[in-house]
């Protein structure tokens, strides 16, 4: 069963279309990575899908209904991001107690381990933690209130290294013991890549990819050689990548070329590789084919 | 898997009561506010004076008008403060609609109301008995006050909170929806007070229309009516508004 489905959805600002056009399905019970560089439009979807924000125009259902100002998708959702707010004159130990009765899963045992385990204190306030510490105590606010869909929007900011591990190993623990519709937005796809089972690629308030991972491992080649040798092969394919020094370049292109084309590139002294998740994302999501090297080559 | 039905009442419920926790500080500040204004009418609202002969004879006047002028004040404060955007958002952290935030911030005020009435109605008597210690008991003429007067002076109190917190609260939401509010109202406030030269500006004859009321059935109707279309007006002008 879907629990998002979105058709032409489109969300305009003052400044321009944040989301563009967008139509897709997530399906439930499973975690999704939403991947895009800064300003593509990630946060923006989620703050539609959690009803925070109203579409400019067509259609998007969570759990079948309109998400804006719904308050069957608030009870059955969790948006957790650096800006969480809590009143100010609360504990941490009393905000977790009062979340505890917000949401019907809440799963107060495990909050409190997890409490426990990253070093928090029952006195403390949230205004006066460190933003890294922040992040950890929203994360654990999210994982414990076991929502249906359950919303990440770049939630490791501000984490060191181990606590990211930590994280991500717990995120995917919690959601083995507890399946449920995970969207977990992130710029940094190494870190992300082994937990998520989709990705879904952002470019410009449009979606550029929405692929299982292991068809996006299986989704573009690199090609090395001679410049003038590879350019006969791709002149009629699209290019997602190239960069080149002097003679020699590397070009990605889509893997589903046939399988004769692929051994006479090999004869003609092509070198075929795969292509890195975290790289082939890059690629897809610049906005020049040439990367930051477009800028230096004024020739 | 997931819960289908959406109870309000049951999510307004929990809201107000995460509320009246969250914003206990709400009431330190009414209580500072109170104290400040209780040290005040120490000073005494009124004094006049005889002299025939060799007799002088000085009078000073003591209310605590004071203590609830400033906890209406403290009313309308605390209805803009319930509208920001950081109250909102902590709204939106958990589970909530428009609709049941604004439900559970109209309860919390109410409860306000109720509060703030109550404790400045009561703070005369504390005003009482700081004069007993200053002064002993023979220079002290006390208006006695019936428990039927108590009760309505009680009920006009918590009405008059009440009154600015819906106006607070109203103001609040307006000022949400566009900054260009924060400059209007009170533009349009002190106009409408200084309108027509030598007359009453309107909003003088506004007030007028609650505090010239002597009639309490009369009074609470004007107030319980403004009040709930103010409240009323908030909830569907902010029900369309984007939070976070």
């Amino acid at each position: 069963m879907n629990v998002i489905t979105a058709k032409h959805l489109t969300k305009k600002y003052n400044t321009g279309k944040a989301v563009d056009n967008l139509t897709f399905a997530i399906e439930g019970k499973k975690i999704t990575g939403l991947i895009g560089r800064n300003g593509a439009g990630k946060t923006t979807l989620l703050k539609l899908i959690a009803g925070f924000h109203k579409q400019t125009s067509g259609e998007l259902k969570v759990f079948s209904e309109n998400p804006f100002n719904n308050l069957k998708v608030s009870s059955n959702t969790i948006f957790v991001d650096e800006h969480m707010t809590y009143p100010e004159s609360l504990s941490i130990a009393e905000i977790l107690q009062f979340a505890g009765t917000f949401y019907e899963n809440w799963d107060e045992d495990l909050a409190k381990r997890l409490f426990d385990y990253f070093g928090f204190s029952k006195k403390q306030y949230h205004s006066r933690l460190s933003k890294g510490m922040r992040s950890t105590f929203n994360m654990i606010i999210g994982l414990a209130a076991r929502c249906p869909l359950t919303i990440l929007d770049e939630p490791t900011s501000g984490m060191d290294s181990s606590v990211r591990k930590d994280f991500y190993r717990a995120l995917l623990k919690d959601y083995i013991e507890f399946p449920r519709a995970i969207i977990l937005s992130s710029h940094l796809v190494n870190e992300v890549e082994d937990i998520l089972e989709d990705i879904m690629l952002m470019k410009e308030g449009e979606i550029r990819l929405h692929k299982s991972i292991s068809d996006i491992k299986e989704f573009a080649i690199g090609l090395q050689g001679n410049r003038e040798t590879i350019n006969q092969f791709t002149r009629h394919t699209e290019v997602l990548h190239e960069s080149s020094i002097g003679n020699s370049a590397y070009v990605v292109i889509e893997k589903n070329i046939n399988q004769s084309v692929l051994q006479n590139m090999k004869k003609a002294g092509i070198e075929v590789s795969s292509v890195a998740t975290e790289d082939l994302c890059v690629y897809l999501t610049s906005k020049t084919k040439g990367g930051i090297d477009d800028v230096y080559n004024r020739g | 898997m997931f819960i289908t039905e959406d109870n309000k009442i049951e999510v307004t419920k929990r809201q107000y009561k995460y509320k009246l926790n969250a914003y206990l500080n709400a009431f330190t500040a009414m209580i500072a506010v109170q104290i400040v204004a209780l040290l005040l009418s120490l000073l005494g609202v009124g004094s006049s004076g005889y002299h025939s002969g060799n007799l002088s004879l000085s009078l000073k006047t003591y209310s605590s008008n004071f203590v609830i002028a400033f906890t209406m004040m403290w009313g309308l404060v605390i209805g803009i403060t319930m509208t920001t955007q950081a109250y909102r958002n902590s709204d939106f952290t958990f589970v909530t609609n428009r609709l049941t935030s604004n439900l559970s911030n109209i309860a919390f005020l109410i409860t306000a109301s109720i509060i703030g009435g109550l404790t400045s109605m009561l703070s005369s008597n504390v005003l009482k008995v700081a004069l007993v210690f200053y002064y002993g008991t023979e220079e002290i003429i006390s208006s006695f006050i019936s428990m039927g007067e108590i009760l309505i002076g009680l009920i006009a109190a918590i009405l008059y909170v009440l009154l600015l917190t819906s106006v607070g609260y109203f103001v609040g939401t307006l000022s949400q929806l566009h900054s260009i509010f924060k400059i209007v109202i009170p533009v349009v406030f002190f106009g409408l007070l200084f309108t027509s030269p030598g007359q009453d500006g309107m909003i003088t004859k506004l007030f007028q229309f609650y505090i010239g009321e002597t009639s309490l059935l009369m009074f609470s109707g004007k107030v319980v009516v403004t009040a709930t279309a103010l409240f009323i007006a908030s909830i569907l002008v902010s029900d369309q508004l984007e939070v976070r």
